[in-house]
């Protein structure tokens, strides 16, 4: 009932749609629209325009669900003695907080779901491990997640949150590849991309699609954001 | 048996004392006022007894439960008002009331209470959109959804226009009338006066005087004032004289008299007797105001 309620929420607020799940996917298909995207490049490592920035426009929308959407809706939640509220009846916050990473993370995989199937199937994308990929993009969104949570759990007031939202959604998605792809970048800034939850779930996305499961010191950088992330938020976190 | 016992409450947030020491009981059905100036400690004595927080000494028991121990228990059966206990935007007041209604064993029916609050015609209209009387008619609904044998209101008409608070006021004589007991968290005087049927005084985070409406007014002294126009010549000493009339001043031929609570039927014996009548005759009580102030001394 909790997360039927928030989802009807959700739908009910435009700019989440519209950014979160709208944009991200006519990116895609406007990207794939034009031609010549499916080919090889070279200065991409050999493979196309569509495949290096299929992964970028995955983290997009998993970093506006997951870094502005979650802990803007939380603080919010916050401030207006919502969560207070909850605390008065049988259930605890708790299980709104449970709601909300659910219903983000559902969005994030219909969404994610929808942009692979059009990438593939309207498009020249290829998945050659889709294990690799579904673990990748799972990893990613739950880094996000925690990250989320944290940004949540540091911020006073949902003003401060969307403003340490937009900071990071920015920093986030330039170490993604948005403006430069990964795969062009000089050496010392890719090591910097490397070790950001972006840098290393996009790293770890595109290898899954190129076939291969990537190293797992990528994955090891994501599970480190999860684990810090994680217990930062838990040690900050204030019911209001 | 009472339905709230709380003795020596004790809380402090650091190096402040919120709460200092505060006892009251609370029999069944009835609403009870907790008064104070802004600050003075209601919030967190309700909080207290509502399980919010934690208190630092002292003992509490809500229905025979205690609020820490029986936490769960105790959810089902008070239901909470918040101050500043808001939702979210989007949310329409049918959601709303059954989203809460969800959470508890045995929930009120939802269209009922919507209907009893007034917010029939209001039923699928968002948060965002209600007035101020809605939003606090709303939120008393949801403190009643879990069908509660005590409900907690805490600075219930704060805000509203006198119109949309006299509208709660009538509500909550009603929510009473269903056999609810009401505890009322307020700092105006005259919400206290109109609806408690008996109020503890809180100030600095001590219960200062705890009695009845009309009982704490009548410890400001039980002082009557009673101003009129003379219609005829009337001395000032012969009104002085009377042991029931404390002071009088005249001005011309307008006398205002203070006096205990006899003091109106002497002076009218004297006014029949010279066969003056007394126009524009007005009769003041000592009001809650005057034992607020006489106690906590200061104004509001």
């Amino acid at each position: 009932m909790l997360t039927l309620t928030e989802l009807k929420l959700l739908w009910r607020t435009p700019a989440a749609l519209f950014w979160g799940i709208g944009f991200p996917v006519v990116g895609l298909i406007v990207l794939g629209a034009i031609p010549g995207t499916g080919k090889p490049v070279k200065a991409l490592g050999g493979i196309s325009v569509l495949e290096t920035y299929l992964p970028i426009i995955i983290t997009f929308m998993i970093i506006m669900t997951s870094v502005n959407f979650l802990p803007s809706t939380l603080t919010s939640y916050r401030e207006r003695g919502v969560l207070r509220r909850m605390f008065t009846t049988p259930v605890t916050p708790q299980a709104l907080l449970a709601a909300e990473v659910a219903i983000t993370f559902g969005a994030q995989i219909a969404t994610g779901l929808l942009i692979v199937i059009l990438a593939v199937g309207a498009f020249t994308a290829s998945i050659g491990a889709p294990l690799a990929f579904i673990v990748s993009f799972l990893l990613l969104a739950a880094a996000a997640s925690t990250l989320g949570l944290l940004v949540a759990s540091v911020s006073f007031t949902a003003k401060a949150a969307n403003a340490l939202g937009a900071v990071l959604f920015f920093v986030l998605m330039f170490f993604s590849g948005l403006w430069l792809p990964r795969a062009e970048m000089p050496d010392w800034l890719r090591g910097i991309s490397d070790a950001t939850l972006t840098g290393s779930g996009v790293q770890a996305v595109q290898n899954a699609m190129a076939g291969h499961w990537a190293s797992g010191l990528f994955f090891g950088v994501l599970v480190a954001w999860i684990v810090v992330c994680g217990a930062l938020a838990i040690r900050f976190f204030r019911w209001e | 048996m009472p339905v709230i016992e709380v003795s020596g409450l004790h809380k402090e947030y650091g190096p402040k004392v919120a709460v200092d020491d505060v006892s009251f009981t609370v029999e069944a059905g009835e609403i009870f006022g907790i008064l104070g100036p802004n600050g003075a400690g209601k919030t967190t004595t309700v909080e207290c007894v509502t399980g919010l927080r934690k208190p630092d000494g002292g003992r509490i028991s809500v229905l025979g439960l205690d609020p820490q121990r029986d936490h769960d228990e105790l959810r089902q059966q008070v239901g909470v008002q918040l101050q500043d206990g808001q939702l979210p935007d989007k949310l329409r007041v049918r959601e709303a009331l059954e989203l809460y209604a969800s959470f508890y064993s045995q929930p009120a029916d939802a269209d009922e209470l919507i209907k009893r609050l007034g917010l029939g015609d209001r039923r699928d209209t968002a948060f965002e959109k209600l007035s101020g009387g809605q939003k606090q008619r709303l939120s008393v609904a949801l403190a009643l959804i879990g069908t509660p044998k005590v409900a907690v209101l805490d600075e219930l008409t704060t805000g509203l226009d006198p119109a949309a608070r006299r509208e709660v006021w009538g509500l909550i004589s009603e929510i009473r009338d269903t056999g609810v007991t009401i505890v009322l968290v307020t700092h105006f005087m005259e919400e206290a006066e109109r609806l408690c049927d008996r109020l503890a005084v809180i100030d600095r985070g001590r219960v200062i005087a705890t009695d009845t409406p009309s009982g704490l007014a009548g410890r400001a002294g039980g002082e009557q004032y009673i101003r009129f126009t003379a219609s005829g010549p009337l001395d000032e000493d012969e009104l002085a004289a009377l042991p029931e009339v404390h002071t009088v001043r005249q001005e011309g031929d307008q006398f205002a008299l203070t006096g205990d609570e006899e003091a109106l039927q002497a002076v009218m014996g004297v006014l029949i007797r010279r066969g003056i009548i007394a126009r524009h005759l007005r009769l003041e009580q000592a009001s809650l105001d005057d034992a607020f102030v006489a106690l906590t001394g200061k104004g509001q």
